[in-house]
């Protein structure tokens, strides 16, 4: 295939086309207020875990917390380069969760998942908690989840009770 | 990690040609949010990325200076947690994929084999001679087998690699490989 070229150059209006788009997004440009912003998101999310509750809850409803009696399992949900090229839309993906916990939820395992604001650098998005007998237990949850046929990651971490 | 933890990891693509210079133009980029180091980044990748677009839409030159343009918003969108699993060129191409995949949506098709698995083969590579000729050739294969030849013949991905960017298996993009293949040979001679 070498009589192929791979590159093509593209057309002489597109970069500037592509430059405009990203600062009426602002997404070039100085931006001030940035680390601001930042700052506040950031201690909203915070507040919002403190208080249970959030705009992108993946809680399957009815039982909110689970029951102390099982082993509690955290599922921490992280985002790797393979699932940011994939562009799920957020919303789809807050839906799709919501929908698996709700399939966990209906197997009888208690389950609660928050999705947590994006931090730069950071890799975390999100979380479960889990109740269920064994590690096998939650790593079988751990596999069904939508998170992983997308790309991500997932660690499984068990809650110590005392 | 203690043994009471367990780690699920995705397949990553790992690979660091090259990326020298992208890490120095994305770390400019995120610190100073210059259009300076975004024209830089912009002009190093967008010939690939464009032929690529063209390739796998076999469509209009609009269509892939739009898919090009969602990848770089959406690339520019979401740099700041791009982790280096990846080359930077590798990263850009899944998400232009994507891209392309979300524009061929209805139109996209595996092409099941209809013999024996095929084998990789060294020497199975196209006599070609007219590069326009192989243009429109490649441009009529189904758009599922079509991505696989670009992506591997002309854009050196490894079936690993492609099938990580298609969401298929190592074997399926051997097969589809194949197909295409023998499809361009048959419409080339």
């Amino acid at each position: 295939m070498s009589e192929i070229q791979r590159e093509v150059p593209p057309p002489e209006g597109l970069e500037q086309r592509v430059v405009s788009e990203l600062r009426a997004r602002g997404l070039i440009g100085p931006r001030p207020w940035r680390a601001q912003r930042f700052t506040v998101a950031a201690a909203a999310a915070i507040v919002l875990f403190m208080a249970g509750f959030g705009a992108a809850k993946w809680d399957p409803g009815g039982e909110a917390i689970p029951t102390p009696a099982a082993p509690q399992f955290m599922l921490l949900l992280h985002d790797t380069d393979d699932f940011l090229a994939r562009g799920i839309p957020e919303d789809r993906l807050v839906e799709e969760y919501g929908r698996w916990a709700r399939d966990v939820h209906a197997k009888g395992h208690a389950i609660h998942g928050e999705k947590l604001k994006d931090v730069p650098g950071q890799t975390l998005s999100g979380f479960f908690i889990v109740a269920v007998p064994t590690l096998d237990d939650a790593q079988a949850i751990a596999d069904s989840c939508p998170h992983v046929q997308y790309g991500g990651r997932i660690e499984i971490r068990q809650i110590d009770p005392t | 990690m203690d043994g009471g933890d367990r780690e699920r990891q995705a397949a990553v693509t790992v690979s660091t040609s090259g990326n020298a210079d992208d890490r120095g133009l994305v770390d400019r980029f995120l610190r100073l949010q210059d259009e300076e180091s975004f024209r830089a980044l912009y002009r190093r990748h967008t010939p690939a990325l464009y032929g690529l677009a063209r390739r796998l839409l076999a469509a209009s030159s609009g269509d892939a200076e739009d898919a090009v343009q969602d990848t770089w918003v959406r690339a520019a969108a979401r740099l700041h947690r791009f982790r280096w699993e990846s080359a930077l060129r590798t990263w850009l191409t899944g998400i232009l994929v994507n891209c392309c995949r979300e524009r061929l949506r209805g139109q996209w098709r595996w092409v099941e084999p209809d013999d024996a698995a095929p084998k990789e083969q060294a020497d199975d590579v196209l006599p070609l001679e007219q590069t326009l000729g192989v243009e429109r050739a490649i441009a009529s294969l189904p758009p599922g087998s079509r991505s696989v030849f670009v992506l591997h013949d002309i854009h050196g991905h490894t079936h690993q690699e492609i099938a990580a960017l298609l969401d298929i298996e190592p074997g399926t993009s051997k097969s589809q490989l194949f197909h295409a293949r023998r499809q361009l040979r048959a419409l080339l001679t």
